[in-house]
């Protein structure tokens, strides 16, 4: 089967259709600068104000972020501040009170140790005094016994008279 | 001391003031009175119920009558008959204690190891009685613990000259000296 197609026909534009493309196109731009230009700049203007005042709006608040930054950094420099104040003081008072607890353990043991030494001198001078007892106790058993069996009944008299003749004198 | 034994004490050292007898009751109550303390069983038998008061006057009658004065007797018939015997030896030490103030005699205990002889007896209250400016009349009691020598007690004074108390005395020097 053959084709009867005027492709060279086909590739060069109609010069009558092309000039009433480009009237079209001329007509088209025409209405468009009539009718859609001023708007549109407009509309690109508002959009341009909007943007700037965003723009105006966003350093603003970046400047009073900076600020807002500046003065935390400046409450955070001071919190810190305070706050090794605060260790050094508790530190401080940490020191105090171990001196104090030491001190008073000090004291205490001290006394504890001064107790048990008086303690211990009652206690030894009780035994000491216990065994001198018990030394004079068995002496004086001892010289009991000697003069029961060494006194009689004469001599038993013979106290009685002395003791009758001491009322006398 | 019970009232009771007072108002019969001194029913008697009344009876025995005015009659000039105190001196001799004193001493046969006394003696009486010594019975009864050293056989408390004695005394016992008049506070039986069991026996009548008629075996009990029986009694004193058969012991006393003859020995003791009369009204002695007669005031022991009181105690039995109001069931009073009981307080006899009360009875009699308030009469003594009447007695002895009466007549500012002061009384008092010698204790010994060995008996004493009323020779000894004696000699210790005259010579008592002289020291204190008072008649002295002494009972003695033994105490063996005395080791020798003797220990006269009149009211709340102690004269000590036993043997034990120069060994006390002795020991409470050492003990003082050692501390």
């Amino acid at each position: 089967m053959q084709l009867d197609i005027d492709i060279a026909g086909k590739l060069f534009p109609n010069l009558l259709t092309m000039i009433v493309q480009l009237a079209a196109t001329g007509v088209l731009f025409y209405g468009f600068k009539r009718l859609l230009w001023k708007p549109t700049l407009a509309y690109l203007k508002k959009r341009s104000d909007y943007a700037e005042t965003q723009l105006r709006e966003a350093e603003s608040a970046s400047v009073m972020a900076t600020q807002h930054e500046q003065t935390a950094q400046l409450l955070l420099h001071e919190a810190t501040k305070e706050a090794q104040l605060l260790v050094e003081r508790g530190k401080e008072e940490g020191k105090r009170v171990k001196e104090k607890i030491v001190t008073d353990g000090k004291a205490e043991a001290d006394l504890k140790l001064q107790t048990a030494l008086r303690e211990m001198a009652y206690q030894k001078q009780q035994m000491q005094d216990s065994i001198q007892s018990e030394i004079i106790n068995v002496a004086m058993l001892a010289a009991q016994k000697l003069i029961e069996d060494k006194v009689d009944e004469k001599e038993d008299r013979q106290q009685v008279q002395r003791f009758i003749q001491d009322i006398r004198s | 001391m019970e009232k009771a034994a007072a108002r019969y004490a001194t029913a008697i050292f009344e009876l025995g003031t005015e009659l000039k007898l105190e001196n001799n009751w004193k001493s046969e109550l006394s003696e009486i009175n010594r019975i009864f303390v050293e056989d408390p069983d004695s005394l016992k038998f008049f506070s039986r119920s069991q026996i009548s008061k008629s075996e009990k006057r029986e009694l004193i009658e058969q012991v006393f009558v003859g020995k003791i004065d009369l009204m002695l007797i007669n005031f022991m018939y009181v105690l039995i008959d109001s069931d009073r015997m009981n307080l006899f030896p009360e009875v009699i030490k308030e009469f003594r204690k009447m007695v002895n103030e009466q007549q500012n005699i002061a009384e008092g205990t010698v204790y010994s190891v060995h008996p004493l002889s009323p020779e000894e007896i004696k000699k210790l209250e005259q010579a008592l009685s002289l020291r204190n400016k008072q008649s002295v009349e002494l009972s003695n009691r033994l105490d063996p613990t005395l080791i020798t020598g003797i220990k006269v007690v009149i009211g709340n004074t102690v004269s000590d000259g036993s043997m034990k108390n120069r060994i006390r005395s002795l020991k409470e020097e050492l003990t003082r000296g050692s501390r």
